[in-house]
């Protein structure tokens, strides 16, 4: 009985010291991107290349993607409005349900599957090849150089990705307005206007940037606490991708709880 | 104060200090420059490939480090740690990086072709290469 307690307490002391890891860690990296000294060519370098690498290359597969998934989901969507007689909550449905919860869910999954492994891979690769050696032999800070473009690219490709997923499920909901009710341009617009509200625009860009920051700072972290060992690569991608997909869980449910009240 | 001045002078040649593999021969060594020196990414390419003339490498500067020859990949390195300003440069085991030479004079003609790129440079090697140096107080 006492072992299992004791066993019970480690693990809790272990998950909470983790936890408190990753914000002190989180923290301290956000504190970079406020320093003058983070932003020379070398990091610049480095974001337009990770933004070429998240953004841009995934387009054509986020674009097929999105107009898949969107048109279906408008599809399924207004048809269940017309059926249930609820076409006047149209517009609190696309924007409440469709923009502000899907649009990120499905950007932030589609680039945690591709991103996310692809930056824990790579540091676990730097660390096991030692050339985290190489950035501390000549005085070069991980943090400024390797991280900070990294967590930052992260941020400003969710961002970016998520609006692009929000305009095409606009256009398949403007579509499908237009055949299932015959709505207009003009109508669809103003009842999009009117279900927008600025606390719902604030979150939802907060949370696009959150998910952004944590899909590419826990990846990091775990390549860094990635050993020596080739056999440890894999090992560490699994439990960073685990870790990753249980921050997108909380953040989800964090800002379904913040949209409450 | 002096010390960590003097530390950050010192620049390794080593296989213990790699280079980075998903950056190119010529973004490593001006990745020095780029972060210590607020160069922009144009300057230090076309700093890299004066180098590369210099040690008639051409050719070399969009290869990965995987994609170099043995030679290419110690100059690469020494270039590198040459970006350092004042650099001390210390070359650690460098038969360890050129396994094919049966002695040093490929090394002593980098050094002497790039000698206005650093302050000084400290050889250290095992004493059972000693023959390879061709001297007799090493």
């Amino acid at each position: 009985m006492n072992e299992m307690i004791e066993s019970i307490g480690n693990r809790t002391i272990s998950i909470v010291l983790s936890f408190l890891d990753i914000c002190m860690s989180a923290v301290i990296t956000l504190s970079m991107v406020f320093n003058k000294k983070t932003y020379n060519s070398a990091t610049f370098s480095v974001l337009i290349h990770q933004i070429y690498y998240t953004a841009v290359e995934i387009l054509p597969l986020f674009i097929a993607v999105s107009v898949f998934l969107g048109t279906l989901t408008m599809g399924i969507l207004f048809q269940t409005l017309k059926q249930f007689g609820l076409d006047q909550y149209l517009g609190n449905i696309l924007v409440g349900f469709a923009i502000t919860e899907l649009s990120p869910f499905v950007t932030v999954l589609l680039l945690a599957l591709r991103s996310s492994s692809a930056i824990n891979t790579e540091i676990a690769v730097m660390k096991v090849n030692r050339e985290l050696d190489t950035l501390k032999a000549f005085q070069i800070d991980a943090g400024r150089y390797l991280f900070l473009p990294r967590i930052l690219n992260g941020m400003i490709s969710l961002v970016l990705l998520n609006g692009l997923f929000s305009i095409i499920l606009i256009t398949s909901g403007l579509l499908f307005s237009q055949l299932l009710f015959g709505m207009g341009l003009n109508t669809y617009s103003r009842l999009l206007a009117n279900s927008v509200h600025l606390s719902d625009s604030i979150i939802l860009a907060i949370k696009c940037m959150t998910f952004g920051f944590f899909i590419t700072f826990i990846p990091i972290l775990s390549g860094l606490r990635t050993s020596y060992d080739l056999t440890s690569i894999p090992v560490s991608v699994l439990h960073g991708m685990i870790r990753v997909f249980i921050a997108i869980i909380s953040i989800e449910v964090l800002s379904l709880i913040a949209r409450f009240f | 104060m002096d010390f960590d001045r003097r530390c950050a002078r010192y620049a390794p040649v080593s296989l213990d200090i790699p280079l980075i593999s998903n950056l190119n021969a010529w973004q490593n060594i001006a990745l020095i420059g780029q972060y210590h020196d607020g160069m922009s990414q144009r300057e230090g390419k076309d700093l890299v490939l004066s180098y590369f003339e210099r040690l008639e490498l051409q050719g070399c500067e969009e290869k990965r480090g995987s994609q170099l020859s043995a030679e290419e990949r110690f100059s690469v390195m020494f270039l590198r740690a040459s970006m350092i300003n004042d650099a001390i440069i210390l070359i650690c085991d460098p038969f360890r990086l050129l396994p094919h030479h049966v002695n040093v004079s490929f090394i002593y003609n980098i050094l002497k072709s790039l000698d206005d790129l650093y302050t000084q440079c400290h050889i250290f090697d095992y004493t059972s290469n000693k023959d390879r140096y061709r001297t007799n107080d090493a």
